[in-house]
């Protein structure tokens, strides 16, 4: 069963010094924090090593295709809104093969966190080049160095008019824990970038550079200002939360949630029937 | 000239109102009580393209059409041409002054767009020819009118009177003894009949099941599906999303089963080709979802406009892996409402996915139906009891191998579902022993279900030196074709995977098979020789976009019995 209190069970089968422990911490903590039930909360994961934290979370899970995690919590936000439902998927599930879902996910806005385990590898299928991996990355997959300009989720984010945007770093539990209970409180599409050391794959990335290269930022309610920070070319890397729009000023979600209840009872059709009388 | 069994064909060009035009004459036929069926088939092109509306009406129920027509309402001239062949000698052409050039005696003049222009309506050509069609027909107007109402009184009162004015003016054009027509009104209508289309009728009996998540891509000719449930979301309180793609859109469908709704999405062969991996993924969590394939020819984008039967393989096969897939194939639009309806008791009662699948032809044909008064139960299968205290494991086996489901929310029920192979707990496993014991469970729940499956019989004389095997859409036109031979029976498939438990049996009783589909390769024929060795060397298979006509296929069928018409 899933019970994160029971250390036996805990057992996840990262690498020794993963991000993924931080994140995995940092979510748990967040949960507890933000007083959210575990029987109301779901988890869905990705296809990547970041997309096994359900297994180890004590909540729902649903850990489903590659790419696809974004719709699959969207559906059940929307099919039982009462429900708190978290996505916990890797760059390359979320940045490469469900791009797609990333930006009408953001567009859809329903009530979901979006936490991406961004390390600029794939970890799991043993340390290709990202969407998110610098230019000359030398991986499997780009033996010569990687050719490809790397994405820039923030601003990606942004401009597709993502209501919350930040950055964490999964070697700083307290400050993502923190940034991942905003996220839940947050009353739209919250996305968050985690930065993550694979220890494995991408060794130049490690938790000595991200600790010399991330800086503290001030969050902004101005979109434009936002954009600047995270599209400006700097030595250091911003870390916080970057962009949170006035929930007051933003539109209501357009499409219609549900609250599940199974009910026997088949619907009656009989006024619509009639206009084909 | 059978006189109470007419066909008609209302032609030209995509913008001229021809489809407008064959729902408004088959409104007012079947308000006059007349057995209705409609289809109406256009080009790719959304104006200029060659539009069609057939119609045949007929004093008994009508489930095909007949490529033979009794009446022409031809807009334009060119379009028409390619049409004349199929009038019969008896039969009657309404075509524009103007664009007549040649001399035959079937067809008679009407300056439609000379009367359209005096009702001040220029593009009213098809209403003063619908008026014209109603006087060949000698029919009151009064029906025709009402149905003209109906359909413009949303635009403005104006609009419905010029209508109505060149609708009469069409009528006083023509001698009605210009023709042999059936001259009389034929009976009451009936009250609790209802002229729909499948695809209409389809998203009714998702609404009736307690649909109440739908999220679809447009494609044609699925997307009336999603067009009728938008309007429709209001009403009755549904989630209905256009969404980014089919990928997102089943995987949305499978997030919202997953949480306990009632949920579907529907799409065409290209469409379904992105989903197959999503619908292995709710066969490995055993999270219900229900797929509408509505087929048009392939391969590749093939003819979006057209109808064919030639995606039974693609869904057959969906996925990789192997796992549970239920898969249903009604055969009249009645058959529609139902199997749609069970789908969704079907997904939540074995915890799989279900594909039900319609083609163009089923999904755009209009007739009159009566919807049986049956018991139409919502089932959801196992769901966890409220309160319970037994440790719950999510994939532990039942007796009949289908296990207990639980929703977020449950305290007792809290489980991660997986697309990994998992142990009962739902906790990944690559242990040999469990993963071939879940694949087990999971297959056995298709034996479970083809047993509970009502059986599969013959329809017809039950020793029938022929039988004609087929699937889905062509069920209503072998229907009419059995009826024409008393050597002919009929084996129709409605359950395709898993196929009813008496099957083998049935099959063993024919004697000699022909196959009817529309596709080039005979897919069911087959399914049913890898499951079963039948051998079909009698094929009657149609992969032209076309649905069958009936007195078309009679022909062929004769040559297989060597009868001669």
């Amino acid at each position: 069963m899933n019970n994160p209190t029971n250390t036996k069970v805990f057992k996840p089968n990262w690498c020794l010094g993963c991000g993924n422990y931080g994140i995995h911490a940092a979510l748990l903590s967040a949960l507890k924090n933000s007083g959210q039930a575990p029987e109301d909360t779901v988890i869905v994961g990705g296809i990547g090593c970041g997309g096994s934290l359900p297994y180890w979370s004590g909540t729902y899970g649903l850990i489903g295709l590659h790419g696809r995690a974004i719709p699959i919590a969207t559906g059940i936000k929307m099919a039982n809104r009462k429900l708190k439902v978290i996505v916990v998927a890797g760059d390359g599930d979320t940045y490469g093969i469900g791009l797609n879902h990333f930006i009408h996910g953001i567009r859809r806005d329903a009530d979901i966190v979006c936490l991406v385990c961004d390390n600029g590898v794939y970890g799991l299928t043993k340390g290709q080049a990202s969407p998110t991996s610098p230019m000359g990355f030398k991986s499997p997959s780009t033996p010569n160095g990687n050719r490809l300009q790397p994405l820039n989720p923030l601003a990606l984010a942004l401009t597709a008019g993502c209501g919350f945007v930040a950055r964490g770093y999964a070697g700083n539990v307290p400050l993502l824990a923190d940034l991942i209970r905003q996220a839940i409180e947050y009353p739209g599409f919250a996305f968050i970038d985690v930065l993550q050391p694979c220890v494995t794959y991408n060794r130049d990335h490690d938790y000595a550079y991200h600790a010399k290269s991330i800086i503290p930022v001030e969050m902004t309610l101005d979109r434009n200002e936002a954009l600047s920070t995270v599209m400006a070319q700097q030595e250091r890397t911003p870390v916080g939360l970057i962009f949170k729009a006035d929930s007051s000023s933003r539109a209501t979600q357009a499409d219609r949630t549900l609250v599940a209840d199974p009910g026997t009872d088949s619907v009656d059709i009989t006024k619509t029937l009639e206009k084909y009388a | 000239m059978k006189k109470h069994d007419i066909s008609l064909l209302i032609v030209g060009k995509g913008g001229q109102g021809i489809d407008a035009a064959g729902q408004i004459l088959a409104k007012a036929l079947f308000r006059s009580g007349w057995h209705v069926f409609g289809y109406a088939e256009s080009e790719n092109v959304i104006q200029g393209g060659l539009n069609t509306y057939r119609l045949r009406i007929s004093d008994r129920p009508v489930s095909a059409m007949e490529k033979n027509l009794d009446f022409i309402l031809a807009l334009d001239a060119t379009t028409a041409a390619s049409f004349i062949a199929d009038l019969e000698l008896t039969g009657k052409c309404l075509i524009d002054t103007e664009d007549v050039t040649a001399e035959d005696g079937r067809i008679v003049r009407l300056p439609m767009a000379m009367l359209a222009a005096e009702a001040k309506l220029n593009k009213a050509r098809n209403i003063v020819g619908l008026g014209a069609l109603i006087r060949l027909l000698g029919l009151p107007l009064e029906p025709l009118e009402t149905a003209i109402t109906e359909k413009y009184r949303d635009k403005s009162s104006e609009i419905v009177s010029q209508n109505i004015q060149a609708a009469r003016s069409g009528h006083l054009s023509v001698n009605q003894e210009d023709s042999a027509a059936p001259n009389e009104v034929l009976r009451a209508p009936d009250e609790n009949s209802n002229l729909i289309t499948g695809g209409t009728l389809g998203a009714l009996g998702a609404i009736k099941a307690g649909c109440k998540f739908f999220a679809a891509y447009p494609m044609t000719p699925s997307s009336s599906i999603l067009h009728t449930l938008a309007s429709l979301a209001d009403e009755y309180g549904i989630s209905v999303n256009h969404v980014e793609d089919e990928i997102a859109a089943i995987n949305m469908a499978i997030g919202a089963g997953f949480a306990g709704v009632r949920s579907m999405t529907a799409t065409s062969g290209g469409g379904y080709a992105l989903m197959t991996e999503a619908i292995g993924l709710a066969g490995m969590i055993e999270s219900p979802v229900v797929i509408l394939e509505v087929q048009r020819p392939g391969p590749s984008t093939g003819l979006p406009t057209r109808t064919a039967q030639g995606d039974l393989r693609q869904v057959l096969h969906a996925g990789q892996g192997e796992f549970p897939h239920v898969v249903l194939a009604p055969g009249t639009l009645t058959q529609a409402f139902e199997d749609i309806f069970k789908a969704f008791n079907i997904a939540e009662r074995y915890q799989c996915p279900v594909t039900v699948l319609l083609d163009k032809y089923l999904a755009d044909k209009q007739t009159d139906v009566v919807l049986p008064d049956a018991d139409l139960k919502i089932d959801h299968g196992k769901l966890l009891a409220e309160g319970s205290d037994a440790q719950f494991q999510r994939y532990a086996s039942g007796e009949d191998g289908i296990p207990i489901r639980s929703l977020p929310g449950q305290v007792k029920g809290i489980h991660t579902a997986t697309s990994y192979e998992h142990g009962p707990d739902g906790q990944p496993t690559e242990d040999p022993v469990t993963v071939e014991a879940m694949n087990d469970r999971r297959l056995a729940k298709m034996t479970t279900l083809s047993n509970a499956l009502s059986p599969i019989s013959l329809e017809g004389p039950e020793d029938a030196a022929y039988t004609i095997i087929c699937w889905g859409s062509t069920y209503g036109i072998a229907k009419e074709i059995i009826a024409r031979h008393g050597s002919l029976n009929l084996l129709h498939f409605r359950h395709i995977n898993p196929l009813p438990a008496n099957t083998k049996k049935v099959l063993s009783s024919i004697r000699n098979p022909i196959l009817l589909e529309n596709n080039a390769t005979g897919q069911l024929g087959g399914w049913l020789r890898e499951k079963f060795g039948l051998q079909t060397p009698n094929r009657i298979l149609n992969h032209s976009g076309r649905p069958f006509y009936v007195d078309e296929l009679d022909k062929r069928i004769s040559d297989i019995l060597g009868e001669t018409i």
